[in-house]
């Protein structure tokens, strides 16, 4: 199988992997150039500033604190005026009251003479003094009956019916109040209400007999009480109002120019005291468009210095937060080399430039050779330190108007302006010699490493800067296959129709997944102890439109590069399950091998795909093995174990392929959950007359019985091998000496229908 | 005894201003300090209106000191009185139990001795009823009536001859028969006036203001304050509110306000007010009681309980054995007891005498 996969798929592994970083940082930078921050205190600035800035009243906060003075001053004006009527209601009232009981008094002491006398004559001169004072509407002298009216005074005679006489029940009322302190009652009678009456009773007491020997001046007791009338006084109190109320209005605007002179000061002394935070203003909207240039004035006042500062401080962090997001969005992390985008980017622009100049310019893709083995055998670790070295050295031998990039994984971009294609084979030429001779020194190991770089000349902006890489990475991969250590140059026309060729390769697979076309072999493997062949290796195969099959590592690569491995590994999985439910009705026992790439475990629906294959074919999940590379296992690690434990719960086994082709297998081997271990071909096929494979081989059995695995060897060619096998304990064989593949599952050394 | 005491009392102002016919003495009778009577050694002796006038009295040191009957008081009336054989028994009507009645009570049990028997009313309708019953079906022919309410009870009496005291309107009451006279409640007044025209030597008008029925009353202070340059300007009221207001009136007029204990038309309001507007118009009140001299009164007149029992006593003796009571309706105290607001006098810009000093008060 090993044979059958492209070196390719592993670099567009990588290359894939890597661009899903490249397009993160890509869609950082498009959003931070679009205005976007990160969650962080600029961010918040920034919608504090908006929300600020941009209400939809409108208004400042000078102006809010304002409006809410005045709100203020308005409740503070209405307080005070509504308070200033009610007290001075409740203190004319009360005014009125007294004056009242005043002139209870005055009268009661004028009219002593009229009660004596009853005479009319002695009720004129009284007239004669109340009448000298406008206040008193009425004043209406009753007999102790209550009945009679004695005399009465009218200041406006015809209000003499407006105010009725005081009825029976105020009479009694008046009656009982002879224990009262204050023998009054008060009233405000008429439809006005500005007359305020008052009435008494007017009361003769004398001592008792003899009560003058002994006399007590404090005790009040013994005194005898009689009620000789009643005494009612009206006072018009509507001129005194009146004018009460001209004097409110006077201070009501009193108050109103006072407040209003308050809330001007007060606007004055805001708009100074806030002056300074205003000044944030400017440099806050600038902030707040993503300028960070700004410096914030720092006023005298402590407060606002202290959010000045904190803005300034602000301002720095998202200044550095900004370069360092540039900086990640443009360049590469490991190497510090500007990154896929940006050197997009900057081909988009020599292409523009290109269009407007006579010279050239030239891009050069470059490809690590026998990266993969460094990375695999001492692990990415080493990898990284390989890759910076290269970049390193890539930086080296480029002028400073040349842009190097990281393109991805392995691979670095070179984009070198203005130049003739002689120049840029030279500079091609002169990066191979440089990284050839670098030695990368590692675990006391020394690795020599070559590169192959694609070039493609820019002479005019009829193609985009992703058909000029496309264009590069094609003439990579033509001096790779050509050799490696070597550069080639797109030819125009003819790798431009190659890298049509490519397209139509996909194409062709995308229609042989749709349509069906793909063909499955199955390879038998035998128990070496019984010679029965128990298993059978699928293995793919794709019309080319005749009789003739193609392999998989001719349109594998292809698939991978344009992402159909996923769509194969289910199309293989549907298809081979369904043959071996077919198989199974006449041969109960067969069991298949099924080859799954590293992507079919990104497929969160794999285990449920191959369990309802399995039902749809009534196949028990025994009866399936799958077979990975430990590449792939490693490099899928974590979904290849979660899926390959849960499809070993249901009851599938699994094969680990290829084993002994990598320095990591021993490590990863206890790690994975698989039951058979097939021993890298490369061992095998020259075991008979090499001993080192030999003892290679029969380690591997001793480590796999060692930890309970079974052995399966592939690549056996003659029986000479295959007793060799038999003898280190193997328990499984396959290759040509044991079976050959063929369309229908074969008995081995049958040769049935064989490619 | 009772002639030794007559003596003894006779030795203070008494001797010095002798009465033409001098009340009989009463055991006990000796005044108080607080209370000495004013010695006014210019004045003439005050005569009841019975009495002598003051210039035709024999002086005191001159004066016999007969023995007579040792209970037997020194005649009073204008004709001389014989000494009785035999004295009968009083019976003594006390209209409640005050200091103002049990005092003169007290003074007349001790003159009287066994004879005397006492009746508290304290406004007990029984304990007046059974009082009354026993006073008329006893052996006791006088009867002393102390206070209004017990004169008034003593009305329903018969074939009894009694006399009343501490009481100021016996006119409204009837009380005034030929077998029921009385004792003025009113001091002297001539004591009054010439201590009045002393403090003030100015004194020309003084006003007062009573209920009804007290032309009597007036017509002798007019007479006692005629001697001394003083008119009395007499108004009569119907009520206390009347009272204040014919007073605020009658103020223009007078110098002083004499005030009498007419509680007809006083309550303690009035006097409150009259009081407060005499300070405040200058007026000098003379009054009836010590307590109102811290309201602003100038001087205080009040009567002496043994002045008042010793004129019982005389008109008993008077009427002793006679079908019915001699003399007038009430016969006059003869003595006062004064008192002197320094304070008030002070701010009137009057000048206590010497002679007066002792009787000053301080508020």
């Amino acid at each position: 199988m090993s044979h059958e996969r492209s070196e390719s798929l592993g670099r567009w592994n990588k290359r894939s992997s890597n661009g899903a970083q490249r397009f993160a940082l890509a869609t950082i930078l498009t959003r931070f150039k679009a205005g976007w921050r990160p969650r962080s205190a600029g961010l918040d600035i920034r919608v504090v500033n908006t929300r600020l800035l941009s209400r939809k009243d409108g208004s400042s906060l000078v102006g809010r604190i304002q409006l809410l003075q005045l709100v203020l001053g308005l409740f503070v004006y209405m307080l005070a005026v509504g308070g200033l009527w009610w007290t001075s209601g409740r203190v004319s009232d009360d005014y009125f009251h007294k004056q009242a009981v005043q002139w209870l008094a005055k009268l009661d002491e004028l009219g002593t003479q009229f009660y004596v006398s009853q005479d009319r004559a002695q009720f004129s001169g009284i007239e004669k003094h109340v009448s000298g004072f406008p206040e008193i509407a009425f004043v209406r002298y009753y007999s102790a009956t209550g009945h009679g009216l004695l005399a009465k005074y009218n200041a406006n005679p015809l209000d003499d019916e407006a105010i009725p006489s005081l009825g029976r029940d105020q009479f009694d009322a008046l009656r009982d109040l002879s224990s009262a302190e204050q023998p009054y009652l008060f009233d405000n009678p008429g439809m006005s209400g500005s007359i305020v009456r008052a009435a008494m009773p007017v009361w003769i007491k004398s001592i008792e007999s003899d009560g003058l020997l002994g006399f007590d001046l404090d005790q009040d007791q013994g005194e005898q009480r009689e009620l000789i009338g009643f005494l009612e006084i009206g006072l018009d109190t509507s001129n005194y109002r009146s004018q009460l109320l001209k004097n409110i209005a006077v201070g009501s605007i009193v108050v109103a120019v006072l407040l209003l002179a308050l809330i001007l000061t007060g606007r004055q002394i805001i708009k100074r005291a806030l002056r300074p935070l205003s000044d944030l203003q400017k440099p806050l909207a600038k902030l707040a468009r993503g300028e960070t240039n700004i410096i914030v004035e720092n006023s005298g006042h402590q407060e606002i210095a202290a959010i000045g500062n904190a803005l300034n401080t602000t301002i720095s962090a998202i200044k550095e937060r900004d370069d360092t997001l540039r900086r990640l969005a443009d360049h590469d992390h490991l190497t510090g080399l500007v990154n896929r985008y940006c050197f997009t980017q900057k081909l988009g622009r020599e292409v523009t430039r290109v269009a407007h100049d006579d010279r050239s310019s030239a891009l050069l893709f470059i490809d690590l050779d026998h990266f993969k083995l460094v990375n695999d055998t001492l692990g990415h670790a080493a990898g990284d330190r390989l890759l910076v070295q290269v970049a390193d050295r890539l930086k080296s031998c480029v002028l400073e108007k040349d842009t190097v990039s990281r393109f991805g994984g392995d691979e670095f971009t070179v984009l070198v302006p203005q130049v003739s294609a002689d120049t840029a084979a030279n500079i091609a030429r002169s990066i191979i010699k440089i990284l050839r001779d670098m030695h990368f020194v590692e675990n006391g190991q020394v690795f020599n490493i070559c590169c192959s770089v694609g070039i493609t000349l820019i002479d005019t902006d009829r193609y985009t800067p992703d058909e000029l890489l496309a264009q590069a990475d094609m003439a990579c991969y033509e001096a790779k296959s050509r050799g490696r250590s070597c550069y080639s140059l797109f030819a125009g026309r003819n790798d431009t129709d190659q890298m049509m060729a490519y397209i139509g390769w996909s194409q062709k697979i995308k229609q042989a997944i749709d349509n069906d076309r793909f063909v499955l072999h199955y390879q038998p493997i035998i128990n070496v102890r019984t010679g029965r062949p128990e298993l059978f290796e699928v293995l793919l195969r794709m019309p080319d439109g005749g009789k003739r099959m193609i392999e998989p590592a001719a349109f594998l690569p292809v698939a991978e590069r344009f992402g159909l491995m996923i769509d194969i590994d289910r199309w293989v999985i549907r298809n081979a399950l369904r043959a071996l439910g077919e198989l199974r009705a006449t041969e109960g026992t067969a069991r298949f091998c099924v080859n799954l790439s590293g992507h079919i475990f990104e497929d969160p629906h794999l285990v449920r795909r191959v369990q309802d294959s399995l039902e749809a074919n009534g196949l028990p999940p025994s009866s399936v093995i799958f077979e990975i590379t430990e590449q792939v296992a490693i490099r899928y690690l974590y979904n290849a174990s979660r899926h390959m434990q849960e499809l070993m719960d249901m009851g599938c086994q699994f094969a680990l392929d290829d084993f002994g082709a990598g320095f990591s297998s021993l490590t990863y081997i206890k790690r994975l959950p698989v039951d058979y271990i097939k021993i890298e071909g490369s061992f095998i096929e020259n075991m008979a007359n090499d001993s080192i494979d030999q003892a290679m081989v029969r380690s591997i059995i001793q480590i796999a019985q060692t930890i309970g695995k079974r052995t399966i060897a592939e690549y056996v060619h003659d029986a000479r091998s295959l007793e060799i096998l038999r003898e280190f304990g193997v328990d499984y064989a396959q290759g040509f000496y044991v079976g050959r593949p063929s369309r229908t599952p074969a008995s081995p050394l049958s040769n049935g229908s064989s490619e | 005894m009772l002639l030794c005491t007559l003596l003894s009392a006779c030795t203070g102002f008494k001797v010095e201003e002798p009465a033409p016919q001098p009340a009989p003495p009463i055991a006990g009778a000796t005044p108080a300090p607080e209370a000495e009577p004013e010695p006014i050694p210019q004045a003439a002796p005050e005569p009841t209106p019975q009495a002598r006038p003051a210039h035709k009295a024999k002086p005191a040191a001159k004066r016999p000191p007969k023995p007579q009957h040792k209970t037997a008081p020194a005649p009073t009336a204008a004709a001389e009185p014989k000494p009785a054989r035999f004295l009968p028994d009083v019976a003594i009507l006390v209209s409640k139990d005050v200091p103002a009645y049990t005092d003169v009570s007290s003074k007349l049990t001790a003159e009287l001795k066994h004879r005397a028997k006492t009746y508290t009313l304290n406004g007990n309708p029984a304990t007046l009823t059974r009082a009354i019953g026993k006073i008329q079906w006893s052996e006791q022919v006088q009867v002393i009536a102390v206070g209004l309410h017990a004169a008034r009870a003593a009305q329903r009496l018969s074939g009894k001859q009694v006399i009343f005291c501490q009481v100021f309107n016996y006119e409204d009451n009837g009380l005034v028969t030929s077998w029921m006279k009385g004792v003025s409640m009113i001091p002297n007044l001539r004591r009054q006036f010439r201590a009045w025209k002393a403090l003030d030597p100015d004194l020309q008008k003084v006003g007062v203001i009573t209920g009804t029925r007290k032309q009597h009353v007036i017509a002798l202070a007019r007479d006692a304050a005629r001697d001394l340059g003083i008119e009395v300007i007499h108004r009569v009221v119907g009520s206390d509110k009347e009272m204040l207001y014919t007073f605020q009136r009658l103020a223009p007029e007078i110098q002083g306000l004499w005030l009498l204990p007419d509680n007809r038309v006083l309550s303690r309001h009035v006097i409150r007010s009259i009081m407060s507007y005499s300070v405040k118009q200058g007026k000098e009140v003379v009054v009836f009681s010590p307590q109102l001299l811290k309201v602003g009164g100038l001087m205080s007149v009040t009567s002496r309980h043994t002045d008042i029992a010793a004129q019982v006593i005389a008109r008993l003796r008077q009427a002793q054995g006679q079908p019915n009571i001699p003399g007038p309706e009430v016969i006059p105290l003869t003595e006062a007891r004064i008192q002197i607001n320094t304070a008030m006098a002070k701010r009137l810009g009057l000048v206590i005498p010497q002679q007066y000093r002792r009787l000053a008060y301080e508020p």
